[in-house]
């Protein structure tokens, strides 16, 4: 690839050029988030699945865990949607 | 789609427990077996306490339950992965965290040295994209993390009075609960191979049932040795009760 095609692909990216308009990013970014967030519930669905397999008296404190790191992947995707 | 019959699989699963198993599953107390009036041994009975759910090994928990335990069944033994297993992993995923700074230098490097700086990267790199791609990077790692956590802490096997129990969560969508008569448990072999295992007493413990297969397998536990040592026994007095009580 010549590198003035190259620049010039670097300067529509992140430009907001007609070609490449800013929203394509954010419609990736919030894909990939989704499949991120879905994943998430679905590993907490399957952590209490494995809690009524297994009972420690530490499940309460997995369970806040479980929604922190829901919150902290939701926080990253309204950063992350919020920058683009 | 596919999330709604699981869901309601679950809810089922809810009402057909047996009821005992709902109580025992449900409660978190410790479950001496003083209080219930079992009959124990005197030493034995001494031995239960309360023991960290985070630990690799413990010997005679009570504040742990497992699924369809009985009243009159006591956890004896739990073992899972040693620790140094999952802070190894735990590395992997912080030093791969790393790896957008790592690609960023060496594509800088590389344009600098071998191209003379032609092409425009520093603009890509200082924007808000390349920051947009750090953080969805991050959000990859913190599942990653997520998920060695708790594979660890519910890959699991549990010796109890009347059971030898193996939980494992494979995956996401696949986890697996077996379990064996201890009165079936033939033999017991640990082996100890390689400078991590060497290092930190851990070792490869496998369990035969009386088929003569493998039933059982616990990689990288620790003081496997002593687990081994520890099954074994608890399958000799067991045999021996039985014995007796027929004669």
């Amino acid at each position: 690839m010549p590198e003035s095609d190259f620049n010039q692909i670097i300067t529509n990216l992140t430009s907001g050029n007609p070609s490449f308009p800013s929203y394509i990013w954010q419609v990736i970014a919030a894909i990939y988030f989704l499949y991120i967030l879905i994943y998430a519930f679905l590993q907490i669905r399957q952590v209490k699945v494995m809690q009524k397999r297994l009972s420690t008296d530490a499940d309460g404190i997995m369970t806040y865990v479980s929604y922190g790191y829901i919150f902290l992947q939701f926080l990253i995707f309204v950063v992350t949607l919020l920058m683009l | 789609m596919f999330i709604v019959p699981s869901l309601r699989l679950l809810e089922n699963d809810e009402s057909l427990e047996y009821r005992s198993n709902t109580y025992i599953i449900s409660t978190v107390e410790p479950n001496q077996p003083q209080n219930l009036g079992i009959q124990l041994s005197p030493a034995l009975k001494d031995k239960f306490k309360n023991v960290s759910s985070m630990a690799s090994l413990a010997s005679f928990p009570c504040n742990i339950r497992v699924y369809g335990q009985n009243p009159d069944e006591f956890l004896l033994l739990f073992v899972r992965k040693d620790r140094i297993i999952l802070i190894f992993n735990v590395l992997i995923q912080v030093l791969l965290f790393f790896f957008p700074f790592l690609l960023q230098f060496m594509l800088n490097v590389i344009n600098d040295l071998i191209f003379q700086n032609a092409f425009n990267l520093a603009t890509f790199f200082a924007s808000n994209y390349w920051n947009a791609i750090i953080l969805a990077w991050t959000a990859y790692i913190l599942r990653g993390l997520y998920n060695i956590f708790f594979k660890w802490f519910y890959d699991i096997n549990i010796l109890t009075t009347n059971r030898f129990i193996d939980l494992d969560l494979i995956n996401l969508f696949h986890h697996r609960l077996e379990e064996t008569s201890i009165l079936n448990i033939e033999d017991a072999k640990d082996t100890q191979k390689g400078i991590i295992q060497s290092i930190f007493n851990m070792g490869d413990l496998e369990v035969f049932t009386a088929s003569g297969q493998t039933a059982f397998n616990l990689p990288n536990v620790p003081l496997s040795h002593k687990i081994r040592d520890f099954i074994m026994d608890v399958v000799v007095e067991e045999r021996k009760k039985v014995n007796d009580a027929r004669k």
